[in-house]
């Protein structure tokens, strides 16, 4: 019998499950990065496009961190202490972007801008028109990031700080302890901005990553979107791992679950009046104009019938993709919390880990299985050229989501729980089935639908690994957005963003329905 | 042969804190011990080192006569060495029942269904709880909380009970009625008792021995009744004031 003690012990089987999860999350890179390598000399530089393409990125996912921190974080902190009407709709109105493509927001913006007449070099276009875009769910991830560290301040905590100074004080006090959650967020949000095709392509301020897509999927060079890459990933990893090894300890730390007691929401009224105004807005610039953008054109006439078949033909690759994706993915995270379990190093080396490969693009994993794909043997073509290849590698690509959910989920049980059932006799499994599992089993569930929605939502992956004529419904509204009829491209965004926004009201009812019964998540 | 538990020059240390040094101590069958300190002098390690949920950095443990732990090994498994432990913060399991969390305590001691609900029942019973057998952990009182942990702990029937100072927390009152319940259970199945504290009531109320530590060494032994009459250090010095009803000047 292996007892259960095993998983509160320091011991060699820690070691080598976290390597061997990392490596998997890693080797799709190592192929492209490998060619890179060893074929540099004999390959032409990267040419001036690429570089002025480069600053292009640069340039938006700063102004992007920037604009995200200053409208981000006084609205999380006064969403996160203050309660006012509106409040849970509002917030969950703003978690629609965080699981939609960010090009489809685009697309928005770009209806928008024709629908109120604005010039194509107008505000809505070009550099401010991609900003925007990626705005849209930069804005939604600080406040989230500041909100849900907000709900984790004592109640003693504020109250001292109202006692001091009211509520300026409370303001002042908890927007210091919540700036590196936000930094963090927008960061997160800025290197992942350089990754993204889709928004600069759309209004007319093509960035990197569709220099990356134009070099593989139009001029077919491979051996230069492999460079392109290679350059992209060493510009991510320059930004990434400083922020990393700086926010490593703080996250590790706060992924120890601790009893507190949360401040409850307080009623005061200019504070409440300024949440709710701020809220406000960021849903409109965030979430309503965008969604006015798309389903403008509908009004004009609902092609409902094209649109149901095109659906039809992709909705079971796109459940396919998103639901492989989260159960691999969910089920790596938990091995890998289970693995890390309570020590620090572990946990700190995990965390940075675990963020670089977030930031990292994600064509750089898809065409490494691209290479892999044309070295393998035929009768690897279901893990390297299928269906199930788009979700693994999405499900490799989103690991650290359901890592950081079940970290935090083991996190929050008592050490002294396996202990007792130690010296009690019970055996690992025992131990695993009946105890740990049902205490981790929620966090899995959620990671799994919100791992399988932002799947989904990341082109980049589906259109470069998909096997001919294996559409996802973003995949099929990216290829088309450019041919098809505006009313089809509408109903067909329209359509994605009411299921998304259905299977996210799923995930907030679980969620609900977990704490309900007194599970943290 | 001794029966009980000996330490034989045990040490922990963790990375460059040594938690204990040279802690030699015995344990005999049937002794009601109190293990007192200030917080964090090694209290708490002492009684993981003896349960075998921690290993030394160096001597010995033995049980018996025989060694159960030495240094960077564990060489009795906990649930072999006939001990139950209540941890400080209980460490119900709160997805389960508190009959489930009995009826699983019992699990490691391969008895028949009937024989686990019998064993089970009694614990319940001896530990005034039968009533709410059927609620979460979340759903009771701290003190329901603690006869749980204790009724747990007690329905393997084992010849060691160690407890972690699980009475933080409580209300005097609270407190007051279940040492006079844990004092008449442990008489009544013969257990050795030991209990970290840093509460005289507790202490008394429960033991007949204490050792004293400081500092991860053990400073002074004994007749607890005859450390508190003649004390030799200012934390039992404290103590006798507490138990007469007055503070130190």
């Amino acid at each position: 019998m292996i007892s259960c003690d095993v998983l509160e012990k320091p011991h060699a089987w820690r070691s080598v499950t976290v390597i061997a999860i990392l490596a998997a999350a890693f080797a799709p890179a190592l192929p492209l990065l490998w060619e890179v390598v060893s074929e540099g000399s004999s390959q032409s530089a990267l040419d001036a496009s690429f570089w002025a393409a480069s600053f292009r990125s640069v340039a938006v996912a700063t102004v992007v961190v920037a604009a995200a921190l200053v409208l981000g974080v006084p609205t999380g902190v006064l969403a996160g202490l203050y309660d006012f009407p509106g409040r849970r709709p509002l917030l969950a109105l703003l978690a629609i972007p965080l699981v939609i493509p960010s090009f489809l927001w685009a697309i928005g913006l770009s209806q928008f801008r024709i629908h109120v007449g604005l010039s194509s070099d107008g505000i809505l276009s070009g550099f401010t028109g991609t900003v925007l875009a990626f705005l849209c769910w930069a804005i939604s991830l600080v406040i989230y990031m500041t909100l849900v560290s907000a709900r984790r301040l004592s109640k003693s905590q504020i109250e001292a700080a109202r006692i001091c100074g009211g509520e300026r004080l409370v303001f002042s006090c908890a927007t210091q302890a919540l700036l590196p959650a936000a930094i963090l967020a927008a960061a997160l949000a800025g290197i992942l901005t350089l990754a993204d095709p889709g928004p600069g392509q759309i209004l007319g301020y093509p960035g990197v990553a569709y220099e990356i897509l134009l070099s593989f999927s139009a001029s077919y060079d491979f051996a230069l979107a492999a460079k392109q890459c290679a350059g992209l990933t060493g510009l991510v990893l320059i930004l990434s791992i400083p922020v990393a090894v700086f926010i490593a300890p703080n996250v590790a730390v706060g992924l120890l679950g601790r009893d507190i007691v949360s401040v409850p929401l307080a009623k005061d009224n200019i504070c409440a009046w300024a949440a709710s105004l701020l809220l406000t807005f960021n849903v409109i610039l965030a979430v309503i104009l965008p969604l006015t953008g798309i389903v403008r054109p509908l009004f004009t006439g609902f092609p409902a019938e094209r649109a149901l078949q095109e659906v039809g033909r992709t909705v079971l690759n796109t459940f396919v993709y998103g639901l492989t994706a989260g159960v691999l993915a969910a089920v790596l995270g938990t091995i890998l919390a289970i693995a890390v379990g309570r020590e620090k190093t572990l946990r700190g080396s995990v965390v940075v880990a675990m963020f670089v490969i977030l930031s990292l693009p994600p064509s750089l994993s898809a065409l490494g299985i691209v290479k892999m794909g044309t070295l393998a043997p035929a009768w690897l073509d279901p893990v390297l050229r299928g269906r199930f290849t788009v979700g693994l590698a999405s499900a490799l690509k989103f690991l650290p989501v359901a890592a950081v959910l079940a970290m935090r989920s083991f996190g929050s049980t008592s050490p002294s729980q396996c202990l007792v059932a130690a010296i009690h006799g019970i055996s690992v499994w025992r131990y695993v089935a009946r105890i740990l599992g049902p205490a981790i089993l929620p966090s899995a569930g959620i990671a799994c639908v919100v791992i399988a929605l932002l799947a989904t939502a990341e082109v980049g992956t589906a259109l470069l690994l998909r096997p001919p004529g294996a559409d996802s419904i973003p995949v099929q509204i990216f290829t088309v957005m450019a041919n098809a009829p505006e009313a089809l491209v509408a109903a067909l965004c329209f359509m994605y963003v009411a299921g998304t926004a259905v299977l996210l009201m799923l995930g907030w009812s679980m969620t609900l329905e977990f704490r309900r019964h007194g599970r943290r998540i | 042969m001794a029966a009980g538990f000996e330490l034989r020059s045990v040490s922990r240390v963790y990375d460059d804190f040594a938690a204990l040094s040279d802690v030699s101590l015995r344990i005999e069958d049937g002794e009601r011990l109190a293990i007192i300190g200030p917080s964090g002098c090694g209290k708490s390690t002492i009684l993981r080192l003896l349960a075998g949920v921690d290993v030394p950095t160096g001597g010995q443990i033995l049980l018996d006569g025989s060694v159960v732990s030495e240094s960077g090994r564990v060489r009795l498994p906990p649930h072999r060495r006939g001990i139950a432990m209540v941890f400080q913060d209980l460490a119900l399991w709160p997805n389960l029942s508190i009959l489930a969390n009995v009826k699983l305590g019992l699990a490691g001691h391969r008895l028949s269904s009937k024989e686990v609900d019998y064993r089970a029942a009694e614990a319940l019973a001896l530990c005034k709880i039968e009533a709410i057998a059927d609620r979460r952990p979340a759903a009771i009182s701290g003190g329901q909380q603690q006869r749980a942990a204790l009724a747990r702990a007690l329905a393997g029937a084992p010849r060691f009970l160690f407890l972690d100072e699980p009475f933080s927390g409580l209300d005097l009152v609270t407190k007051a009625a279940l040492l006079k319940d844990i004092s008449r259970l442990v008489d009544a199945r013969n257990v050795t008792l030991v209990l970290v504290t840093h509460d005289p009531l507790e202490a008394t109320s429960l033991c007949h021995s204490a050792v004293l530590v400081d500092r991860g060494r053990i400073e002074t032994s004994g007749r607890l009744e005859e450390l508190l009459d003649q004390p030799k250090t200012e934390l039992l010095r404290v103590f006798k004031h507490v138990m007469k009803g007055l503070m130190p000047e």
